[in-house]
């Protein structure tokens, strides 16, 4: 797709202010002249958010799902009254779908109803958010940087397990890199743009909105914390998070995008911190685990 | 360097610093000079490994840390320069298979060899009977690591 034609299907309507509220209307459906694209590529078209600061080739292929929230409560806080009222409606499906990660069996499964759950109100709350934007990206931008530094600093204080802190780290940073990528290079009509129904459609194919998996598993944890879920099912949620973003990471890698969870970190650092993981490996993996690797290891190919 | 599959599962196995204390010492010493290197068939071998028992619902934890691990590796592939790094195992496999007499390289250890070969990295590995093998093609950046 040429880079004209991908820009007038992320066209959306303009914001309408009256009287200094926002209006928020619906995305646009977006009209294809050629043939049915793919789920996956409708999806990103209609919902992710770095690709569409990328060069084209990323834009129609990374499916991502991710949504500008993490912490509910703090970006209700942030929105005007008038907006809120608006989109009352997410507050309720947000709330059951957290309590569920906290509170059921935890599976694939349930992680996967969750993330449709809870797809439709986290990106019509993120579309809200983007329409901040409008009038300072900064201090949109600092908001959601402060927020992904305070829920750091609260699972850290919370799972006091250095392990799961560390994991905790490499998902809140990677969320940092993300959204401070998409946030300095997307236009925020872009990224309000939103295809609910084919995002709906993508989140049934298993290598489909991974992003949206890990953000939802990550405010999960963070919402397990807050309500002083046990420290096990928040860990167990940051691994999830941890997997399928680390999964998001490689298919940007795939396409050219390098993000990173610590862009400042030294080689030192990651010497130091490679070991301090061979260390781990030690008392996680036994040695009659490690015969059973022995005699799984690749042979030949043929 | 670039170090094989055998040396690194040593190296994260239980008690590698009372068993194989030198092994340890070497590795640790590697990756701590920036000198250490390991091949995406490494990487490969070591992660379907974990993925399986995830899928098997044993040791997602573990899955986490090994990710987490491997992530902090310098890992080198084959695809660089259009493949090149394919068209040098090539070389090797079909230089074994013409030599006097033939060598039979297992695939793993062929592409792990020309893995170090395409980065003019120095192959590390406790495989004796493969080090003997490479010299005998004419593979002379080997290196026997003993198991000590």
């Amino acid at each position: 797709m040429d880079h004209s034609r991908r820009l007038a299907l992320l066209k959306r309507p303009p914001i309408q202010r009256q009287r200094g509220s926002v209006r928020i209307e619906p995305a646009p459906r977006t009209k294809r002249s050629n043939g049915r694209k793919s789920d996956i590529e409708q999806a990103c078209v209609g919902a992710s958010l770095v690709t569409i600061a990328m060069n084209s080739a990323v834009a129609t292929t990374a499916p991502t799902g991710a949504a500008l929230v993490l912490d509910v409560d703090a970006l209700w806080a942030r929105l005007p009254a008038a907006l809120r009222a608006q989109i009352t409606w997410v507050q309720a499906p947000i709330t059951e779908g957290l309590q569920k990660l906290r509170t059921a069996t935890l599976s694939d499964d349930l992680l996967d109803e969750v993330a449709g759950t809870l797809m439709r109100p986290l990106q019509t709350l993120s579309r809200a958010y983007v329409n901040l934007m409008a009038s300072n990206r900064d201090e949109v931008r600092a908001a959601l940087m402060a927020d992904l530094e305070r829920d750091a600093q609260l699972v850290q204080d919370y799972l006091n397990d250095p392990d799961a802190a560390d994991t905790a780290k490499w998902v809140l940073g990677f969320l940092r890199s993300f959204f401070g990528t998409v946030l300095t290079l997307v236009e925020p009509g872009h990224l309000a743009d939103i295809d609910f129904d084919a995002m709906e459609k993508a989140m049934n194919k298993p290598d489909a909105c991974s992003f949206l998996r890990g953000q939802v598993a990550i405010m999960g944890a963070i919402d397990g914390v807050k309500n002083d879920a046990s420290k096990e099912r928040v860990t167990e949620l940051i691994d999830i998070a941890f997997l399928q973003l680390i999964d998001v990471r490689d298919q940007f890698r795939k396409l050219g995008v390098w993000l990173s969870a610590f862009p400042d970190e030294t080689s030192e650092q990651r010497r130091r911190d490679a070991l301090r993981y061979a260390g781990r490996l030690r008392e996680l993996v036994t040695d009659e685990e490690w015969q059973a690797f022995d005699r799984a290891r690749l042979g030949n190919l043929r | 360097m670039l170090v094989d599959t055998n040396i690194i599962s040593e190296f994260l196995r239980p008690n590698v610093t009372q068993r194989l204390p030198k092994t340890e010492r070497f590795v640790r010493d590697a990756l701590e000079a920036d000198e250490l290197r390991i091949s995406f068939v490494t990487h490969f071998e070591l992660l379907r490994w974990q993925l399986k028992q995830n899928l098997q619902r044993k040791g997602r934890r573990t899955l986490v840390t090994l990710r987490q691990f491997l992530d902090r590796c310098p890992i080198l592939g084959l695809d660089g320069a259009g493949g090149a790094g394919w068209t040098r195992a090539a070389e090797l496999w079909a230089s074994a298979r013409t030599h006097e007499p033939s060598i039979v390289i297992d695939d793993a250890d062929l592409l792990i060899v020309a893995t170090a070969a395409f980065h003019d990295e120095q192959f590390v590995t406790f495989d004796t009977k493969l080090v003997a093998n490479l010299e005998a093609i004419g593979f002379v950046r080997v290196v026997s690591l003993p198991r000590q």
